[in-house]
């Protein structure tokens, strides 16, 4: 216990090898008071409000109770659910990759700690890092039991903690077989789809909240209580909170059994040099690594690819059939999809240097090389563009004739992608012993304003120009003005071409100052 | 084949190198001895044109940098200090991607890499090289560099991390290559390292070249003043301010 407090003191001091950039005045407890307070004060009285409600609508009507559980309780049992489920999507991938990170391991296996003291200290590491989910829950479970009792106020808080304890040995005991089947590379990779599928659902939930904002109240009842099923957690969390001793039982027994199968399987599979078969050479599969083949490897085993690529595609495919409208969905896509091509850049830049200086002894020119990446990830980001136009062709009617505008994607993608290389390599962060994934706050933020106008100066006023120009009737009265007419052509085909050029130009010649100065070795 | 003529490299107000004057022929294995921070990797990096020299002149194999970089960089070898390659790539990918981008003849590289790897006990090619020991790491950039026979080597402190049998392996692999015509440039700290493999020694210490020759002269060298080379190592390089404490540990 007291060398997991260490860890944790440690943890929470040291930013060197979690090669998260932190400001200097971070108080990691006092983050997630605030956190806590924040939510706390937003969530809590509306929260306190429909359960008191609910609790003298019950009572007023002496309403029956299903499966065992009242309408209040059935519907807290459903939120614990909704949050458990979130909760769990959130922390499985960070916990994925909190334990697939080799050279904190690594270095931690050196110390005289336990193993098992280091998997509960990789399990805090994660649980730091989906905070949002619990501190969102917990007020709603206090306003939950507030509007029976101070007591149950507290008890039903102790439930909830115990409940969320449960998800999260649940979420290590699923890690921990994980690790135990498939190498942690692949483990990386699927930490990167979990949290790609963690952002969708919670997308669909808050386009859902959004739009349904007239959700019929007897709707979410009705559903409640059909998900009030005694042999789910959520059910648990709901009983224990009101009085149910059987079911602090099993909450406590499934917490902790989870904990010690975790504790086992993890301390086999994390701990133990995996043995090196011997493997047979295989040439005869005749197989080329050419370049561009390479970065395509390199691309799809980066964990974060799935993530930053799908990402703006299933964003603008959310908005497409929330909010009908082209334009806005569009740009909102663009946008997202021109900062991650900068990131993503980033990303793949810091993996070409992170094998420095191998790069520079190969025998093509290193620009060509960056080139190479930066033509496929912004063909990447070009298809996806002209994907999401194909789903608004086909469902909201669209102009195919929008279809056109697919170079000034690929025009803003590629500027974008250059600017990401540019500020990775002005960040120094090539140099050997930095070795940064990402970028501080500053250049990120520069970046972004970078991509934004790249993308508004491009693809945004190259679609307006068609969407005057391909349909009859335009309900955005400015981009008439703007497009229509002789003007409009030399207006919507020029400021495109001109902002390309001038960015075009001006990232080339930055990336080509900072190859010279790596050459010179500053 | 490496020619180098007072090459100077400035770092701000530091001097990493200072008129360097070098020159391996064919065949050979030149050892760069220095103690840590003499300047060798800054050496290695100007003659294989990752950084440019501040003053000086470089030909290797009669090309120059400036005109020839591509196909220089494709007639040599070059092995890093630290042996850093994709982590996301498989030992065998990388091994392929090397083999493509340098166009390297497919059936005799092939043969060559698996000798190699049979040679060097690299059994794990179909693991990610992120998964990789200091070593096996060491020895795969190796295995990938000899495979292609360049004709001019560079080697920096390639002992670092290889276990005795893989360096004595690498010894003789070396020396085969310059048999057949080979130039070979390999830096250490290590004394026994430059005796046992090189043909020539050049001491560098704080960027100066202090002394050259083959093992003969410079025990030739050490001789009137000095009992072993290794004196003669350490008072080159200014490490008799320290003879006192090794005499004492070496009692
Ligand atoms: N990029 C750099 N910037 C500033 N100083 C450097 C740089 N690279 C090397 N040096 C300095 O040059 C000197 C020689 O370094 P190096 O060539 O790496 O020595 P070694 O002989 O150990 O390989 C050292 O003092 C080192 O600190
Ligand atoms: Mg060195």
């Amino acid at each position: 216990m007291k060398t997991l407090l260490i860890l944790l003191k440690y943890r929470l001091k040291n930013t060197s090898f979690s090669r998260k950039t932190r400001s200097r005045f971070y108080i990691p407890g006092l983050q997630f008071l605030i956190l806590l307070l924040v939510f706390g004060s937003l969530i809590f009285p509306g929260a306190y409000r429909t359960f008191s409600e609910l609790k003298q609508y019950e009572e007023s009507l002496n309403l029956s109770i299903v499966n065992g559980l009242s309408i209040s309780e059935s519907y807290f049992s459903f939120i614990t659910l909704v949050m458990l489920v979130l909760g769990f999507l959130n922390f499985l991938p960070y916990l994925v990759y909190s334990l697939s990170d080799y050279e904190e391991l690594n270095f931690l296996l050196q110390l005289p700690v336990k193993k098992g003291t280091i998997f509960v200290y990789k399990a805090f590491d994660a649980f730091a890092g989906t905070f949002m989910s619990f501190a969102i829950y917990i007020p709603i479970a206090f306003a939950f039991g507030l509007s029976r009792s101070l007591f149950y106020a507290f008890l039903t808080l102790l439930a909830a903690f115990t409940g969320y304890f449960l998800m999260l040995t649940l979420a290590l005991f699923v890690s921990s077989l994980l690790f135990n089947h498939i190498s942690r590379n692949i483990a990386k990779r699927l930490g990167g789809v979990l949290i790609l599928v963690n952002a969708v659902v919670f997308l669909l939930l808050f386009s859902v909240v959004a739009s349904n904002g007239s959700f019929e109240a007897g709707k979410i009842l009705e559903i409640s209580s059909s998900m009030a099923k005694r042999y789910l957690p959520s059910y648990w969390v709901a009983k224990a909170a009101t009085g149910g001793g059987l079911e602090w039982l099993l909450l406590l027994f499934f917490g902790m059994w989870f904990f010690r199968m975790a504790y086992r399987f993890a301390s086999k599979a994390l701990f133990e040099p995996v043995e090196s078969e011997k493997s047979i050479i295989a040439f005869n599969e005749n197989k080329r690594v050419n370049l561009i083949k390479k970065e395509i490897l390199l691309l799809a085993r980066t964990e974060q690819s799935f993530f930053f690529f799908f990402y703006p595609l299933i964003f603008s495919i959310i908005m497409i059939f929330t909010t009908r409208e082209m334009y806005s969905s569009t740009l909102v896509m663009v946008m997202i999809s021109s900062f991650y091509a900068s990131q993503m850049m980033v990303i793949s830049m810091s993996s070409e240097f992170l094998s420095w200086p191998l790069p520079a002894y190969l025998p093509l020119k290193l620009e060509t090389a960056i080139l190479a990446k930066t033509i496929l990830i912004t063909m990447i980001y070009t298809t996806l563009f002209v994907v999401s136009i194909l789903i608004n062709v086909m469902y909201l009617d669209m102009n195919p004739l929008l279809l056109l505008s697919f170079p000034g994607a690929f025009m803003t993608f590629f500027i974008s992608a250059l600017l990401g290389v540019k500020f990775y390599l002005s960040s120094g962060a090539y140099k050997s012993g930095v070795h940064r994934r990402r970028l501080g706050l500053g250049s990120t933020l520069i970046l972004e304003i970078l991509t934004f106008v790249a993308a508004v100066g491009n693809i945004m006023v190259l679609m307006a120009f068609l969407y005057v120009r391909g349909m009859q009737k335009v309900n955005i009265l400015l981009f008439d003005l703007l497009f229509s007419g002789t003007t409009g052509i030399l207006l919507g085909l020029g400021i495109p071409i001109f902002a390309s050029v001038v960015m075009t130009v001006y990232s080339m010649k930055a990336l080509k100052k900072q190859l010279r100065l790596i050459k010179e070795g500053k | 084949m490496i020619y180098a003529k007072q090459l100077t490299k400035k770092f701000g107000e530091l001097v990493a190198v200072n008129k360097l004057d070098l020159f391996v022929k064919s065949g050979e294995i030149y050892g760069f001895l220095g103690p840590n921070g003499a300047g060798k990797t800054t050496t290695i990096k100007m003659l294989t044109g990752i950084l440019k020299p501040t003053e000086g002149e470089i030909k290797l194999l009669g090309m120059n940098m400036e005109n020839d970089e591509i196909a220089i960089k494709r007639a040599i070898g070059v092995v890093p200090d630290e042996p850093r390659m994709y982590d996301n790539l498989k030992g065998i990918e990388f091994m392929q991607f090397i083999m493509e981008i340098y166009k390297s003849p497919r059936e005799e590289t092939v043969k060559r890499f698996e000798d190699i790897c049979k040679a060097f006990g690299i059994d794990y090619l179909d693991k990610f090289i992120g998964d990789y020991s200091h070593g096996m790491k060491q020895k795969l950039m190796l295995a990938t560099v000899l495979m292609r026979q360049p004709r001019v080597v560079f080697l920096d402190e390639p002992t670092v991390g290889l276990d005795a049998r893989s360096a004595k392996i690498l010894k003789l692999w070396l020396r085969k290559m310059a048999n057949n015509g080979a130039a070979i440039f390999m830096t250490t700290h290590v004394l026994e390292i430059a005796e046992k493999m090189c043909d020539r020694i050049g001491i560098i210490n704080e960027g100066k070249l202090i002394a050259e020759g083959n093992l003969e002269e410079l025990k030739e060298l050490s001789k009137e003043k000095y009992e072993t080379l290794e004196d003669l190592f350490l008072e080159l390089t200014g490490g008799n301010e320290f003879k006192d404490i090794i005499d004492h540990l070496s009692e």
